[in-house]
């Protein structure tokens, strides 16, 4: 009966939509939400440090469109097109990959908890991506030179390709998945990657300790097109792939065995489902540390707001989760300027407080 | 048809079930009874495609075990003793989800038609848009066998008929809607589908099923339609407990009336 109750309490109002079908408000969503991230977008172009022209930046790019040339200091040249446009790009990539893994997460695990930061799998991607930036020009630099700028994504894909596995196989018994487990495996995941880090950096240089500290607590300043080079291929691919996986995560949610009788391949969604998000999680804390909490935040709003149907829910929560991003990264670069807090840190003060607040609606639905 | 021949199930190096065999006919009702941990249910799932088994299990000819997912789910939908939803869907969206596989070719306008449609024969018209926590145990039963009736809606497609798997039903409901979803079943079996449903309670089995299959430590003890099946010694023995089996005067329906748990003769005083 509490659980009922506790339940009830939080869902969303939706009474005067009489049959109970969220798809027209969900798809209207989805065109808001992509009209927030060019509002976003142009955002992120025009904040920062500087106060480089934007506007004589956007005219330059028109210009040669109509016929005519528009000088553009270098300045302002450099700024925006090696600065701040690859900053901006590479923040709609992270988030996008931030909340989609989340919501995929969630999905997998019918648990709206689960967060590739909370259980660990983002340090699993860690403890890949600082091999390879402690061991890459030693023991591994064979490796290194073989893989190229796609080395670091690749390591830190590993990482979290372990992390996802070990946790799915210790936390999920008879097709069920127990959140205390899930919680409490996490939490031990994370210690293990964090003390084999702990090793790692012990071991580090003077410069690659430098190297760590900032990429450690996530940000995405020094973004470059090189960066981008080697994490959008994965990200683009994984974002291409969640829409496919969505029937089959929205079955999920009358667990394993309903999903299977309702015609779903479960053992082939688990599969890829834990590769994308895997994927997608080692390529977006390879080129921007760990920044917390996009995957819990991000899906939980948008499920209170159009309902948790996967059709739905993995696109909105791309265009929401970037959005979100790059209003955090502005922040992040502008309150304190010229000097520029990590962008984690942001996440963190919003989104630790949301996390509670999400166990605190939801008390009576966990098993803990 | 369903063809169970020689059917075995061990989980781990426990046996669980053996002997197994029967055949479960396109258009009738056919009622699993027996006593708790009798094997109702694992039979019941491993026809269901979700064990491995021994033996043979074969639907409409095809070895269960050679099937994929989607072509099962083209076969037979399954309503599970209890089910669970994760995140808060609407009735409407979660019996909507029964349409997942095999329905490519229905509209979206025919498709919403279908899920109201499963809804008013499951009594619950005008709940489309309540959310699936809210309702109570029973109305939650309802709802997933609305979604359940919506994967396999027309019992017979290409001539092939289709079938409904029922763990207990009816466990949770008032005897209104005990008699609401086992009319449900009747209806799908007199168009032509067919119906294996876990009961209970065996004056329904003895008024809606066509055969019974008794199950008993994991055996099948007997097989056969109500009126040879319900007998006062079977019963008793695979029930360890007193009952009378007699019949309704209107009908001739079998009517079993339980005395007491102590096993044996019934003394005279006591009828």
């Amino acid at each position: 009966m509490l659980q009922t109750l506790s339940t009830a309490s939080h869902l969303p109002a939706n009474r005067n939509d009489t049959r109970g079908d969220r798809s027209v408000k969900a798809r209207l969503t989805l065109v808001g939400l992509a009209g927030l991230l060019a509002v976003t977008s142009f955002l992120s172009l025009a904040t920062g440090a500087s106060d480089a022209s934007l506007l004589a930046v956007i005219q330059s790019w028109i210009a040669p469109l109509t016929g005519g040339q528009i000088e553009l200091s270098i300045r302002d040249s450099i700024i925006i097109h090696d600065i701040r446009l690859p900053r901006m790009v590479l923040g709609i990539l992270v988030g996008a990959s931030l909340a989609v893994c989340g919501a995929t997460m969630q999905g997998l695990f019918r648990n709206p908890l689960a967060d590739p930061g909370i259980v660990g799998v983002s340090s699993g991607a860690a403890l890949g991506a600082v091999t390879m930036i402690v061991l890459g020009s030693s023991t591994l630099a064979p490796i290194a030179a073989f893989l190229g700028v796609f080395a670091l994504p690749l390591t830190a894909f590993a990482g979290a390709l372990i992390t996802t596995l070990l946790l799915y196989r210790v936390s999920t018994q008879n097709g069920k998945t127990s959140v205390a487990t899930m919680l409490l495996a996490g939490i031990a995941l994370g210690a293990l990657a964090l003390a084999l880090t702990g090793i790692l950096i012990f071991m580090a240089d003077d410069q690659q300790l430098r190297d760590l500290t900032f990429w450690n607590m996530g940000s995405l300043a020094g973004a470059t097109w090189v960066k981008i080079l080697a994490a959008a291929p994965i990200i683009i691919v994984v974002l291409l792939t969640v829409p496919f996986l969505a029937g089959g995560l929205n079955a999920m949610t009358l667990g394993e065995a309903t999903a299977r009788h309702i015609g779903i391949p479960v053992q082939g969604l688990k599969a890829c489902a834990i590769l994308v998000v895997a994927a997608a999680t080692g390529a977006s804390v390879a080129v921007s540390g760990g920044i917390g909490f996009v995957g819990i935040v991000v899906p939980h709003l948008l499920r209170l707001l159009i309902g948790p149907d996967h059709r739905y829910l993995l696109p909105a929560s791309a265009l929401l989760g970037a959005s979100l991003l790059l209003v955090a990264d502005a922040i992040a670069r502008t309150i304190v300027a010229p000097a520029e807090l990590p962008i984690g840190i942001i996440t963190a003060l919003v989104g630790a407080p949301f996390f509670l607040w999400i166990l605190l609606s939801r008390r009576g639905f966990l098993d803990l | 048809m369903i063809e169970v021949k020689n059917g075995s199930v061990q989980i781990g190096k426990k046996p669980i079930l053996s002997d197994i065999a029967f055949n479960a006919m396109p258009g009738t009702i056919t009622a699993i009874i027996g006593p708790n941990g009798s094997g109702k249910t694992t039979l019941l799932k491993a026809i269901s495609g979700d064990l491995p088994y021994g033996g043979s299990i074969r639907v409409h000819g095809r070895e269960i075990g050679d099937l994929k997912p989607w072509e099962m789910a083209a076969m037979r939908a399954v309503l599970l003793q209890s089910s669970s939803l994760s995140f808060p869907f609407t009735i409407r969206e979660v019996v909507r989800l029964g349409l997942t596989a095999g329905r490519t070719g229905a509209s979206r306008s025919q498709m919403d038609d279908i899920v109201e449609e499963a809804l008013a024969r499951v009594d619950l018209q005008g709940f489309s848009a309540r959310f699936y926590q809210e309702l109570s145990g029973g109305e939650q039963q309802r709802v997933q066998l609305a979604r359940v009736l919506c994967q396999v809606w027309h019992p017979v497609v290409d001539e092939m008929p289709r079938y409904l798997f029922l763990d207990e039903p009816i466990s949770s409901l008032d005897i209104r809607h005990q008699l609401v979803i086992l009319d449900i079943a009747r209806d799908f079996a007199q168009r032509g589908g067919g119906v294996l449903a876990i009961l209970h309670d065996l004056n329904l089995t003895a008024m809606y099923a066509d055969n019974i299959l008794v199950m008993h430590q994991g055996k099948v003890r007997d097989f056969g339609p109500p009126d040879a099946v319900l007998k006062n010694d079977l019963l008793q023995s695979v029930f360890e407990c007193n009952l009378r089996v007699s019949a309704v005067p209107a009908g001739n329906n079998a009517f079993v009336l339980p005395q007491s748990v102590t096993t044996g003769k019934i003394h005279s005083s006591n009828v």
